[in-house]
């Protein structure tokens, strides 16, 4: 279907309208109006993802001055699609989990949440480097406080040392963009659309110094070691949905403002072998650093974080590759991830409180079926043992999410994993470099060990003997989870067979638009 | 690349560069003091350097070093009472004072090899700016209270107010960096008003060492 250019503007100004609405009046809304409001940005998403890749990019003012291309629809496509299933845990759940709060605090949760997603969209639409810079600093400051709104004991700890972690990074890629200015032509706006036309004149050296500021800034956000080292923190003190929007989506987005910078530096330079060496040097170092954290004895929540460190690390370590397929895989891998750690976090969240009910309160004293709020707390985790016979819904889930995270076939991680080692054993074939023999090496040496890590962390979760008190919970009400895994085993099912989905030519388009830009891709 | 002549602002860029050792080895209660004294020149060369680069929307962003120059002490306290902070030994403070200088040196090392926009006077205020970021980001990450670790989210904050008072002339970046500018701002009210606070309440510790719950 051919769009008119006003058409798509209607369909991302609607995408954005969700949770702008939801976000000032979430606080007056009925029950259920964050995931309407998700749905209806997701809805316009998809319609965009369908309908447009031969129309971007897209570009237009609108109080902001926005920028869409196929890179940018990807993006909004993974953060759409995580936001409805962590919009519909806050609606469903969100009475019962106590990590939310209850009544006017629940309230403000889910205005909050509206807004971060709010957030996390605009990042992939606007234009200007200085507005990408500010919101990026934005979603900080709403995850911070959506973090703290929790009941966790140590939350103030994870926010204190998340901040301590990024803030001298946003500040260098501040730096970087001033510098950026200082070297352009006069009455130059710093915008992505006009910087990849000019790109191409710009001092070499420069452009590398500012690309290295700018990974330091919004490497610390994506969480690539040594820079990570707010994530198991963060992602272990935050509130289910938060940890699977923190996890899913805003690592992502931290480094689709990297994949913007690297589109600029290659086109600058020419070639790129310097952000490819770059990326694979933090991908290496992030998938070490999490081979050697995911064994040891520790909460869930954070062997959790360690596996985003670790795929975040899949991901630049794809990028580091640096050619098409080897992008084009580690873009699959964004989406994939981001879907699997969704459905993580978001059931690991409710066997936590459903967990809690069980082994303080008696539920059906409390108004049965567990509908009592009872506060989390982090010596829970500890009583979590025989899901599978307490939970067998929430415990399938959590044990086939485990698998796809570890890459086992058919879920889609393995699709994504398998085209990355493919591509970088090609690279490593043709071009008998000792640097990518030596890096496929470590990658496909650290993906297993880490297998093993998890596979032992979700037996003691899974099997065991459960708490003496088992209440039952009713399968059928988990079913966003079961559309999610779903969502799963589609990507890694389905796709290598459906070459006339629009993913592929959307990631094809993305891939080379990280390449060069927009109009090497035309 | 540096100017051949020295007005009273260059001089003024090299004194709040200087100004920053200082600040990474005194004492909590100096180091307010002196921060105030950096914010109160820093808000001076934004007027006077935007006022001389013929863009009056420039001087709004004097308002953000007097303001946290006016409440710095009042958000001291609503973190911790700044008398509980043990100062440092003196061979911290010695090595503080020389970790300050060599990144002083590096600062106006590196500033020559940089492009500036504006000249060569610029030269000498990209110098402060990168003195002020890089000893804020040491001060933020060496200093191990939580008092001295605002005051250098604070000068970090100045250094780069500094950085974008150096484009700010470009008139097509003004009022997009403004409203930067002042929206950013809440990333660092977040960390000063919100999280250090809870942070040295819930945990009745102002040494970040002390904070421990959440390794592994």
């Amino acid at each position: 279907m051919k769009l008119t250019h006003d058409i798509l503007e209607v369909l991302v100004l609607l995408m954005l309208a969700g949770p702008l609405v939801t976000g000032i009046f979430g606080f007056w809304l009925p029950r259920f109006s964050l995931t309407a409001g998700s749905l209806l940005s997701l809805g316009a998403t998809l319609f965009l993802a369908a309908s447009a890749p031969a129309e971007l990019p897209l570009h237009f003012t609108f109080g902001l001055n926005f920028y869409l291309d196929a890179l940018s629809v990807y993006f909004l496509l993974l953060t759409n699609l995580v936001a409805v299933f962590s919009a519909w845990y806050i609606d469903y759940l969100g009475t019962r989990d106590s990590e939310l709060g209850s009544g006017r605090a629940l309230r403000r949760f889910r205005a909050l949440f509206g807004i971060f997603q709010l957030t996390l969209i605009l990042v992939p639409v606007v234009n200007d480097l200085f507005v990408l810079w500010l919101i990026i600093d934005l979603t900080t400051v709403i995850s911070v406080v959506l973090l703290l709104h929790g009941s966790a004991p140590h939350a103030a700890e994870a926010g204190w040392k998340y901040l301590y972690a990024t803030i001298p990074g946003l500040i260098f890629t501040f730096l970087a963009m001033i510098l950026l200015v200082s070297i352009l032509p006069a009455n130059t706006a710093l915008r992505w659309s006009d910087l990849l036309q000019i790109s191409r004149g710009l001092d070499p050296r420069l452009i590398s110094l500012v690309f290295v500021c700018a990974l330091f800034g919004y490497g610390a956000k994506a969480g690539l070691a040594p820079l990570h080292t707010w994530l198991p923190d963060v992602h272990g003190e935050a509130p289910a949905p938060v940890s699977a929007m923190l996890s899913g989506v805003l690592l992502k987005i931290a480094l689709f403002a990297l994949l913007r910078w690297t589109s600029i530096t290659n086109v600058a330079l020419g070639n790129r072998v310097f952000t490819s060496g770059l990326f694979l040097a933090f991908g290496l170092l992030s998938l070490i650093v999490a081979t050697l954290a995911i064994p040891k004895a520790n909460k869930f929540k954070r062997v959790l974080a360690y596996h985003s460190l670790e795929h975040m690390g899949i991901i630049a370590f794809g990028l580091g590759i640096g050619t098409p397929l080897a992008i084009l895989g580690a873009l699959l891998h964004t989406l994939n991830h981001g879907l699997t750690k969704g459905l993580m976090f978001l059931t690991f969240g409710n066997i936590r409180h459903r967990y809690a009910t069980m082994t303080r309160k008696d539920p059906v004293a409390a108004g049965g079926e567990g509908m009592a709020k009872v506060e989390i707390l982090s010596s829970d985790e500890d009583h979590i043992q025989g899901v599978f016979k307490a939970m067998p819904a929430s415990g399938a889930l959590l044990g086939l999410g485990g698998l796809s995270l570890v890459g086992s076939p058919p879920f889609s991680i393995f699709l994504s994993e398998f085209i990355i080692l493919w591509a970088a054993i090609r690279l490593a074939w043709d071009g008998r470099s000792a640097i990518i023999i030596t890096a496929t090496g470590i990658f496909v040496i650290s993906i297993t060990l880490i297998f093993g890590g998890l596979i032992s962390h979700l037996a003691k979760l899974l099997l065991d003997v459960p708490p003496s008190f088992v209440e039952r919970e009713r399968w059928y009400r988990l079913w966003p989870l079961y559309v999610l895994l779903g969502l799963v085993l589609f990507v890694g099912l389905v796709m290598p067979i459906a070459g006339s989905l629009g993913l592929w030519a959307l990631l094809d388009r993305s891939a080379c638009i990280v390449l060069g830009g927009a109009s090497v891709c035309r | 690349m540096f100017p051949t002549t020295i007005s009273p602002a260059d001089l003024m860029f090299v004194a709040t560069a200087l100004l920053v050792i200082a600040i990474l080895s005194a004492s909590v209660p100096v180091q307010i003091f002196l921060y105030q004294v950096l914010s109160g020149m820093l808000a001076i060369l934004t007027l006077w350097t935007t006022l001389i680069g013929g863009n009056a929307w420039g001087i709004l962003l004097t308002l953000v070093p007097v303001g946290f120059a006016f409440f710095i002490r009042w958000i001291a306290r609503y973190i911790a009472d700044p008398a509980k902070i043990v100062p440092l030994t003196i061979r911290r403070r010695i090595a503080c004072a020389l970790l300050g200088l060599l990144l002083i040196i590096l600062a106006f090392a590196v500033t020559p090899h940089l492009p500036t926009y504006g000249g060569e006077s610029s030269s000498l205020r990209l110098a402060a700016a990168l003195a002020l970021v890089l000893v804020g980001i040491c001060t933020w990450m060496i200093r191990k209270d939580l008092i001295s670790q605002a005051i250098g989210l604070l000068v970090m904050d100045d250094g780069l107010l500094l950085l974008s008072e150096s484009v700010v002339h470009r008139m097509e970046l003004t009022s997009v960096l403004l409203v930067v500018l002042f929206l950013y701002l809440l990333v660092p009210l977040t960390c000063l008003l919100l999280v250090m606070p809870r942070l040295s309440q819930t945990t009745l510790e102002l040494d970040v060492d002390q904070f421990r719950q959440l390794r592994g």
